[in-house]
């Protein structure tokens, strides 16, 4: 079956081969995938998606890759939770984690679109592949790379969190450190993928790596029984993922796997780093650059390339948008550790606080579902939290150490040991 | 946006703009356009821009995520 027609400039129209190619030559709209929806609607339906396998590739179908076993192969397909003690601290009454902190194999939903993105790369011959990053997607593109046995050369700002750095270079790529700020990486890097001959995923394979977000929202609707949530909270840098999940939704419906998508999509972003939510907030779809000053580094691009689709989103779906402070986006990581037991990294403590946000001003009823999009892993950006915690209890190996080092902690003594059990026999 | 910048680049630095799409609003705006002239004339003109308070990036905009 051939799934896709080609490429599309989204802004235009013109139609483009499926060749790797990231803009009309035209008006320099960006191109996306243009798929036989017609084609599609007579293969695709609930059954044939329940038998593919427990990954995101069980939606190979709405995906534009041929070849039959891709890189990536068990990526996706992350539990969906029902978090009832989050819940609770939220003041809802139906609220869920759809956790991208365990995605396979690097532990962000970028591995999601980069399995799409590297295993377009192999079918059309390249041998090196590339990208720009504030750290999640390098992780995934080494590790996707090494996977796949191609090259890859990984730029990053200089100063990013160790975590990430070290969770890149133990594929052993060509990590590029840039001493510059994110405007100058970015004009780097579009020169570099000018000159030289790779696979840059979100440059030159763009409109293909884009389509894995997708897979996000298709897994959500399909976790919740074929039913798309009332509301999605979702973290954007470039704007990209939540602009995906709509289309993935809107998609769903339009197959009728879904019977309505009537989903509210709701942006989140840290308050250092805002543009979109700004440009919500006004009204404008002119997105202002910022210049990103957060401790939350995987979402600080001042220069959305999708600023004005993810506006467009959201308004069409009628959703809104919220910030948070630092101190806020610690607090959301604690609150969702605490609760739910899960540690996510500071894009997950953004989209904490924004629900909180959202709910306590009115925006989102408490008693609709609420899904909030957890894409990445805590153990990445230990460094910002590690002193908010509650400090270790050190001792000596003898219980006379330890009641005595209990006695100087007053927070222990309300927290845990006035709860204890007295009837415990020895 | 009270000033023709495109033009007065275009003339200092001899520099051909052609105008592809554009969105102006009160107080802000943008728009896309092909810059053809030699690579310093291209370097001078685009930091001249900048030093109007133009935010100039080119066409990938953001890549880095």
């Amino acid at each position: 079956m051939a799934k896709i027609k080609g490429l599309r400039c989204r802004e235009c129209g013109r139609p483009y081969p499926a060749k790797p190619l990231h803009v009309c030559e035209f008006c320099f709209g960006p191109l996306e995938v243009d798929y036989d929806y017609a084609s599609l609607e007579k293969v695709v339906n609930r059954k044939r998606i329940e038998a593919g396998p427990p990954t995101m590739w069980r939606y190979r179908d709405l995906l534009p890759i041929e070849q039959e076993v891709p890189v990536g192969e068990h990526c996706g397909m992350t539990p969906l939770i029902r978090a009832r003690h989050l819940e609770k601290a939220l003041g809802a009454q139906e609220v869920y984690i759809k956790n991208d902190a365990v995605c396979h194999p690097s532990l962000s939903f970028k591995d999601r679109v980069v399995s799409v993105a590297v295993t377009k790369a192999m079918e059309f011959g390249f041998d090196v592949v590339s990208c720009a990053s504030t750290g999640n997607l390098a992780n995934s593109v080494a590790a996707h790379a090494a996977e796949a046995g191609l090259k890859s050369f990984i730029f990053v700002p200089a100063g990013l969190e160790q975590g990430k750095i070290v969770g890149t270079l133990i594929y052993s790529p060509i990590l590029v450190e840039v001493d510059g700020n994110y405007d100058e990486v970015n004009r780097l890097c579009s020169e570099i993928a000018d000159k030289y001959g790779w696979a840059f995923v979100n440059i030159n394979i763009r409109p293909y790596y884009a389509e894995g977000s997708k897979t996000f929202g298709y897994e959500i609707a399909e976790q919740l029984g074929w039913h798309a949530p009332r509301h999605i909270i979702v973290p954007s840098a470039g704007g990209s993922l939540v602009t995906k999940i709509w289309k993935g939704l809107k998609e769903f419906c339009q197959l009728g796997l879904i019977p309505e998508c009537h989903t509210r999509m709701h942006v989140a972003q840290a308050a250092g780093c805002n543009p979109i939510v700004a440009a919500i907030r006004n009204g404008c779809d002119t997105i202002r650059p910022v210049r990103p000053d957060t401790i939350c580094k995987s979402l600080a691009i001042g220069n959305p390339a999708d600023g004005y689709y993810a506006f467009k989103a959201v308004e069409e779906s009628t959703g809104y948008a919220a910030d948070a402070s630092d101190e806020e986006i610690v607090d959301g990581m604690k609150l969702l550790a605490e609760t739910e037991g899960i540690f996510t990294e500071t894009a997950g403590g953004v989209t904490v606080a924004a629900a909180k946000r959202l709910i306590d001003t009115g925006v989102i009823p408490r008693d609709e579902s609420i899904v909030l999009s957890i894409t990445g892993n805590g153990l990445k950006t230990q460094e910002v939290v590690f002193n908010a915690l509650r400090p270790t209890v050190s001792v000596k190996p003898s219980l006379k150490s330890f009641d005595e080092a209990i006695a100087e902690r007053p927070d222990l003594e309300a927290d845990f040991i006035s709860q204890a059990p007295t009837n415990i026999q020895g | 946006m009270n000033e023709p910048l495109l033009w007065k680049m275009s003339q200092q630095f001899d520099l051909v703009f052609n105008i592809r799409r554009a969105d102006f609003t009160e107080g802000i705006g943008w728009l896309m356009a092909e810059l053809e002239g030699d690579e310093k004339g291209l370097q001078s003109g685009i930091r001249w821009l900048e030093e109007q308070g133009v935010h100039v990036d080119p066409i990938e905009q953001d890549v880095v995520q």
